[in-house]
């Protein structure tokens, strides 16, 4: 792979660190009039989703890292794996549970999702903002409360628990916000 | 995409007119006399931490400073002079460095750094009401802000402070390395109000007179810093013609170790010191910087008309 100077760091540009691919978030660039300079670097770990903050002498250099995003269908889980498909080459790829982590309760069959490839094998998933799943499970909604902001767990079909309103019932179409697991409301779709 | 237009609002670049005029002003209202030095010359800095740029095909180097030609009018006895034109650094690119940029040079005879200090807060006062200036020697900066001595601190233990802050292996860098670690990466951000800091190590002496303080020889230079940018960098000249050959003499020598681009030494600069260099203090002012600051910007791309990613 090639190598990228600390003068060619800028935001997104991915490069290996500590043996983990990294994504540069901030490069900023200091020097005292007559002393060294430095490059103050902030990575995202793309392995661990950490952020650091690492100093480099200007003119050092990085490994690049093989790392790139695409658009992939996300299939089925085998139990062990989570299966994704290019939807033009129809290319697959299977997912560790460690690169799907905390999405995977996101993950709706069929759905195309952004697949972070490392050496050609997927590292992150990365769902959309706002997903649509459905309620596989809740208890029944209690008639005649309508008390203001007053919630109860659902989970979705995906695994997914959420708080949803009161008056939600199985088998209905939420749509959730994937970033922070907030209900946003019913969905027709 | 092309980016066709200019980096600074039209506010900011009227603002920067006023600034550059009024800088003009302060300057000859004191009798100092204004002056177009050479920004190509054969010669050049041979400071280890500056990369000059040289005209491809020509034995001509761009200037990364005014000061060699101005201490040769001094030296010719024409008095205070100064300087406001461009400069240029090779890879020095950032939020607040451009590869070329506005400098603001002058010398004032008969000044030590310490008079020279009280104008530069004068100049500042004047140009962007910058609010009064305290005075910290670098040895007494380090102790309150890190508590550390920079001048008895073994080597060791600066490098693991050093290490620590920035991550760097400890092996990475020599002494006056760490120190700079230290001094950018927890001193400098936190100076907010303006303040001057003076006596820096004997080893970051640069053009500046060397004297004895009962904790260690210092250099006789100053920074000003407001708002965690170094604005200012002046000294009590050196005025030893020899002394400073065996200045450049020994950077060009750490300049070929380093394989770094060696440049001829400044023969002309040598001969001016050792003819009839009466005592002096000189400093060097980062207007944009000044500009940057004035206008409440973050990056000196707002206060220039174009900056090193569109010029």
């Amino acid at each position: 792979m090639a190598n990228f100077s600390t003068n060619e760091f800028k935001g997104g540009l991915k490069v290996m660190l500590d043996g983990d691919p990294c994504s540069i978030v901030e490069n900023e660039y200091v020097k005292p009039g007559k002393g060294q300079a430095f490059n103050r670097v902030r990575l995202k770990n793309l392995r661990t989703g950490r952020v650091w903050e690492r100093t480099f002498k200007s003119g050092e250099s990085l490994e690049a890292a093989d790392v790139m995003d695409v658009e992939l269908e996300y299939l089925y889980n085998d139990g062990e794996f989570w299966h994704f498909m290019d939807p033009n080459t129809f290319d697959q790829y299977q997912a560790e549970e460690s690169a799907v982590a905390d999405q995977k309760n996101w993950l709706r069959e069929q759905d195309v999702i952004t697949v972070t490839l490392y050496n050609g094998s997927p590292l992150t998933v990365t769902p959309p903002n706002h997903v649509v799943l459905e309620v596989a499970h809740t208890d029944p909604g209690l008639k005649g409360d309508t008390a203001q902001g007053a919630t109860k767990p659902a989970t979705m079909t995906t695994g997914a628990t959420i708080k949803v309103p009161l008056f939600v019932e199985i088998g209905d179409k939420l749509k959730i916000d994937t970033r922070t697991g907030e209900y946003l409301g019913r969905s027709k779709d | 995409m092309v980016s066709w237009r200019p980096t600074a609002s039209l506010q900011s670049l009227q603002q920067r007119a006023k600034i550059l005029a009024d800088i003009r002003q302060f300057l000859a209202k004191r009798g100092i006399l204004e002056i177009e030095v050479p920004l190509l010359s054969a010669a050049g800095g041979t400071d280890l931490n500056i990369e000059l740029l040289k005209i491809e095909g020509e034995d001509r180097w761009l200037a990364s400073s005014p000061e060699f030609p101005l201490k040769r009018l001094v030296a010719a006895g024409y008095g205070d002079v100064y300087a406001l034109q461009k400069v240029f650094r090779k890879g020095e690119s950032g939020r607040r460095h451009n590869s070329e940029f506005t400098m603001l040079e002058w010398y004032r005879v008969g000044f030590d750094e310490f008079q020279l200090m009280d104008e530069v807060e004068a100049l500042c006062q004047a140009v962007f009401n910058m609010p009064a200036a305290t005075q910290v020697s670098y040895r007494k900066l380090f102790i309150d802000s890190v508590n550390l001595d920079p001048f008895t601190i073994n080597d060791t233990e600066l490098a693991a402070v050093g290490a620590g802050l920035s991550g760097l292996d400890p092996t990475a860098l020599a002494r006056d390395g760490w120190l700079d670690v230290i001094f950018s990466h927890a001193i400098e951000p936190e100076l907010d109000a303006p303040v001057f800091i003076f006596d820096f190590p004997a080893s970051q002496s640069a053009l500046a007179k060397i004297t004895n303080r009962d904790y260690g020889q210092v250099a006789q230079r100053f920074e000003l810093v407001y708002q965690g940018v170094e604005l200012a960098n002046g000294y009590f000249e050196l005025t030893d013609g020899e002394e400073q050959r065996q200045r450049f003499e020994r950077e060009l020598a750490l300049r070929a170790h380093q394989k770094k681009a060696v440049v001829a030494m400044d023969e002309h600069l040598i001969a001016a010191l050792n003819s009839a260099m009466p005592s002096c203090a000189g400093v060097a002012m980062g207007v944009d910087r000044i500009c940057m600051l004035a206008a409440a910007t973050q990056t000196l791309s707002e206060v220039i008309s174009f900056d090193d990613n569109n010029a």
